[in-house]
């Protein structure tokens, strides 16, 4: 290389020290007695029954749960995240959980400062609840990231439930609203996805202006967060001013849309919900 | 005499995918002006650097061709409708000749004309314009990016004629411009405090009085090892400067 004149050098260390621009993902997720379900592995039925969740299930030992296969799911999302070099330092991750009341088991910041959050089975499905303190804890991230002026993409929240929402009904349809005028407004990408069968997946479409929700292919967690982290990967390394080159129609892997408008299910489009 | 250094380095991104840089540059010069532009072609866009090549090259044909109508015009609004009606037109008219839609030619644009005494700037979208007053740096045209970082105006966006930002005003004592694309603004301008790095007051001093081919050369050389660290993205600078034609000394490092 030839000399560069010292005036017209420029080095590392002239340069301005601008944070890196931030994605943040919120994960709210149902932890309501009907996630401890146990969907497949090695199970023995005892005979015994519960309620659970206001539904009556038969109790059996051993077996993997959903839970079980969510928890392993949230390992794999942290460990993807940890191991790519633009998400380590871009991505912020948030898990709030409900049941009985919604709790944040870890606020935002980035996986290397973060513990994977272990789930615990609950009570009810407290979901309004959960998807307003999602979204409280979305706009105070914001607004950290606009005092310290640090630059940030359209944040994601991606909301898990395998049953019907039953706390309180005016904070749920609080909750609708407020997403719905979010995503309006271009300030929001929300994934509402049902699990398994009881999932009420009409309600969960009312989440969004266009109606749609997300049926996870059987408990297809390791495909549903191998597809999150690669969008949150494409989103860290995408430069400023330009979309980031994400993979709607991938969507098909791990799950299929369902229309409030149809009431069926059908193949996930190439746009994001 | 005002003289301008342009360069335009592909970022790594575009590299590995075989795109090509989306960032361009033009200078334009007469005997008693001088118009520079720079455009970032958006990244999703099919053919965005032929649409940046045309709008710097249009834009600095306008303000070369009606500076002093335009200086002298009280109200901004209607040069600035102007301009982006033209610059539409132009882009609709290379589209159509190559068979690609208006919207695959977006880019944002920046641009400073200098005439006598007098400047004006321009700016839809992202990137920077900044200058050097006296013996300070500041920044004259801040980055359009509304909330998020990744989303911005272009030329092509229904709604540019809203964030199109136009500026004149006598010369003063300001004797350099800076316009940079967001790839060069990710190391070169610091967000938190809208301010430019400290070095570009030598690297101002040096294009005043060394031939441009060498500043440039130099430049494009630096640029593309030093600042690939920070970013992926193209990365493209204008320096517009009121030096001297031709070299008196040569600062070297021995």
């Amino acid at each position: 290389m030839e000399k560069i004149n010292d005036y017209l050098r420029i080095r590392i260390e002239d340069l301005g020290n601008n944070p890196t621009t931030r994605v943040a993902i919120c994960l709210c997720l149902d932890v309501s007695g009907s996630m401890a379900s146990v969907e497949g592995g090695d199970f023995v039925f005892t005979g015994r029954k519960i309620v659970i969740d206001g539904k009556e299930a038969e109790i059996v030992t051993g077996g993997r749960s959903r839970l079980d296969e969510l928890q392993d799911g949230i390992r794999l999302f942290y460990e993807s995240i940890m191991n790519d070099k633009f998400s380590r330092s871009a991505a912020e991750i948030c898990v709030v959980t409900f049941d009985d009341e919604a709790k944040c088991l870890v606020d935002f910041a980035n996986v290397y400062r973060q513990e994977v959050p272990v789930l615990k089975v609950g009570g009810i499905t407290s979901m309004g609840e959960g998807v307003n303190l999602a979204l409280d804890l979305l706009e105070q991230r914001k607004s950290e990231f606009k005092a310290k002026g640090v630059s940030y993409h359209q944040p994601w929240l991606v909301l898990m439930t395998d049953g019907e929402p039953n706390g309180n009904e005016t904070v749920l349809r609080q909750a609708m609203a407020r997403t719905n005028q979010m995503i309006n407004d271009k300030k929001l990408t929300l994934f509402p996805i049902g699990i398994g069968k009881d999932a009420n997946l009409a309600t969960l479409a009312k989440f969004t202006p266009k109606g749609n929700a997300i049926k996870l292919r059987g408990i297809n967690f390791k495909d549903m967060f191998e597809w999150l982290s690669a969008s949150v990967e494409q989103i860290s390394q995408s430069t400023m001013g330009e979309r980031a080159n994400i993979n709607p129609k991938a969507i098909n892997n791990w799950g299929e849309k369902y229309s409030l408008k149809t009431g069926k299910t059908e193949p996930w489009p190439d746009e994001l919900p | 005499m005002w003289k301008a250094a342009q360069l335009a380095v592909q970022g790594e991104g575009h590299c590995t995918s075989g795109t090509p840089c989306q960032d361009k540059t033009y200078v334009l010069k007469s005997e008693d002006a001088i118009v520079v532009a720079l455009a970032d072609g958006a990244g999703s866009a099919k053919h965005s650097e032929i649409g940046a090549e045309c709008v710097t090259q249009t834009v600095c044909r306008l303000l070369m061709e009606n500076f002093d109508r335009y200086f002298e015009t009280e109200y901004a609004a209607s040069v600035a409708t102007e301009l982006l009606t033209k610059l539409q037109e132009e882009l609709s008219l290379v589209a159509s000749n190559g068979g690609y839609e208006f919207r695959d030619m977006a880019s944002t644009l920046l641009a400073v004309a200098v005439k006598d005494e007098r400047f004006m700037t321009m700016h839809i979208g992202d990137g920077v314009i900044g200058g050097l007053k006296g013996d300070r740096l500041l920044v004259m045209s801040l980055p359009d990016n509304g909330e998020f970082i990744n989303v911005t105006t272009f030329v092509t966006s229904p709604d540019a004629i809203s964030h199109l930002r136009l500026d004149k005003g006598e010369l003063e004592d300001i004797s350099a411009f800076i316009l940079m694309s967001d790839g060069t603004a990710e190391g070169m301008y610091q967000r938190g405090t809208q301010s430019l790095i400290p070095a570009f007051e030598r690297l101002i001093h040096a294009t005043k009085i060394m031939p441009i081919v060498e500043v440039e050369e130099q430049l494009r050389e630096n640029m593309r090892d030093t600042l690939c660290k920070v970013t992926m993205d193209d990365c493209s600078l204008i320096l517009l400067v009121d030096g001297v034609e031709s070299v008196l000394e040569t600062v070297s490092s021995d």
